[in-house]
């Protein structure tokens, strides 16, 4: 602006000038004498205002770098204690309650495998905090697996226990979530191996191998799931888990190959579950919680901050308008 | 940053979905030892020092009662043997028959163990408490027992053990 009327006032001045000279070359009038000495004490007074202006405005500057420097340093303060994203402590109001729920593709398993296989299970969890909920399932399976030289049949029940997590909830509604979940499981079930024989043609040796035994075995599961409301208070999970065996008993030396609970286990220590559950949500009361959430407007919508914010940059607006300079 | 969580979550709810329905076909390597048979090495004294013989015309037949049953034919190089071991018993014995027909009785003692190679592979026999001994009237002057000395101490556990250390009388 100070650029603006500066250079508007040199071309006048320029024009006036011009003027002034191209009439003292003309012939000497008295009228014209007149103007041109009019016009001189004109530019004088301008010109007086115009350096009285720039002293001015200089020194406004000055002290405007100088409150920008104050606030910068403020803010550089501020932001050493906090994080760089803004975060405010809340009390949020949060719904407890108990998750039941029912496995749809464990009854299903007849048709994947043998005809002979059953299963159920039973998924329930209950929310301890925002996050975390507490989670345990339940159920019963039982599987025969064929392997090319024997065929092993595991008939047991099955239990875990544990922890889920939530990393993103409330996707839709307040009670959806993505979630990691390490649970500790457990199983007993009675296993039938038979199949396999062994021969001896020299001396007309034929075992048929036929154990039937009643192991355990214990594990630890890592589970990622999604849990979504489908309609009010009923939900539809997916939960895909990966088992590592913690111990198992292996009574005559063998090791497990079938768990209920597990599936299948490779290298006699990994397995891995998958569930899909629909649950319906018995809420229970209500609780408040104190949660660290990100603050999405930190300036916020009060009115106080508003004003708070008027006030700081007040010291930006220059106290005496330059518009002022040609109204005279 | 929401999006990135949600499409790595998907991610892996897809990996372990796939890894769950893939099921590896196991299939048992042709090197598994299987039951194991009995190997006697025939040595003979020459001046007082052991040395590794050939079976000369030893033959070997496996015993049940008083019946022989087929003969027993030794190594290529034929300075062992490799006696089948019956696992529905709980002794092997064998006949040993030179071309006079004088003879004598190897005789295998031992408790036969069901054991679990792999899922693959199935099952095996192995023998605990094995014990050797060898009647010494006209074809075998001494028997070393190389089972009962540590670290086999007793287990016959695969074909390379050697069981026995038959000195022949020639």
């Amino acid at each position: 602006m100070i650029q603006r009327h500066t250079y508007t006032l040199t071309m006048v001045l320029l024009v006036i000038f011009l003027l002034a000279s191209v009439s003292c070359f003309a012939q000497k009038d008295t009228t014209r004498t007149d103007t041109v000495v009019s016009i001189k004490k004109k530019y004088s007074s301008v010109k007086d205002s115009l350096s009285h202006y720039k002293a001015d405005r200089k020194q406004q500057v000055k002290d405007s770098l100088k409150i920008v420097e104050k606030r910068l340093l403020e803010e550089n303060d501020s932001l050493e204690d906090k994080n760089k994203i803004a975060h405010k402590d809340s009390l949020i109001e949060i719904q407890h309650a108990l998750r039941i729920g029912v496995d749809i593709i464990a009854p299903l398993t007849p048709l994947f495998g043998n005809k002979d296989d059953r299963g159920w299970q039973l998924k329930t969890d209950f929310r301890l905090t925002p996050r975390l909920y507490a989670a345990a399932d339940f159920g019963y399976s039982k599987r025969t697996l064929d392997f090319s030289i024997q065929t092993v049949n595991a008939d047991g029940w099955f239990a875990r226990a544990g922890i889920d997590y939530s990393i993103i909830r409330g996707i839709f509604s307040s009670d959806d979530m993505m979630y990691v979940g390490v649970k500790l499981g457990y199983s007993q079930y009675d296993r039938h191996i038979y199949g396999d024989t062994i021969t001896n043609n020299y001396w007309g040796d034929k075992t048929v191998v036929d154990i039937q035994d009643k192991p355990s075995a214990l594990w630890m599961d890592l589970s990622v799931g999604v849990m979504v409301q489908v309609v009010k208070n009923v939900y539809l999970s997916m939960e895909g888990g990966y088992d590592i065996m913690l111990s198992s008993k292996k009574p005559n030396g063998i090791g497990p190959m079938l768990v209920p609970g597990m599936g299948q286990v490779y290298n006699n220590s990994a397995g891995f579950s998958f569930a899909y559950t629909v649950s319906y949500r018995i809420p229970l009361y209500k609780k408040t919680h104190h949660m660290r959430i990100r603050d999405e407007h930190p300036e916020g919508n009060n009115q106080k901050e508003k004003d708070k914010k008027k006030e700081k940059n007040k010291d930006f607006e220059p106290a005496f308008k330059p518009t002022n300079i040609l109204e005279e | 940053m929401m999006k990135r969580k949600i499409t790595y979550f998907a991610l892996s709810l897809l990996i372990c979905m796939s890894l769950f329905s893939c099921e590896k076909d196991d299939i048992c390597p042709s090197t598994t030892a299987k039951t194991p048979s009995a190997h006697v090495l025939f040595y003979k004294m020459d001046n007082g020092r052991a040395v590794e013989t050939t079976i000369g015309d030893v033959k070997f037949y496996g015993l049940r009662g008083k019946m022989a049953l087929e003969e027993i034919s030794p190594e290529a190089d034929l300075k062992s043997i490799s006696l089948p071991v019956d696992f529905e018993q709980e002794q092997s014995r064998y006949l040993m028959t030179n071309s006079l027909g004088l003879t004598d009785t190897l005789t295998l003692n031992y408790s036969p163990k069901l054991t679990f190679i792999s899922k693959a592979c199935g099952y095996r026999f192995t023998f605990e408490n094995t014990t050797v001994n060898s009647t010494q009237e006209h074809l075998i002057e001494a028997i070393s027992k190389d089972i009962e000395v540590p670290p086999a101490n007793g287990y016959l556990f695969n074909s390379k053990q050697t069981c026995a250390i038959l000195y022949l009388i020639q």
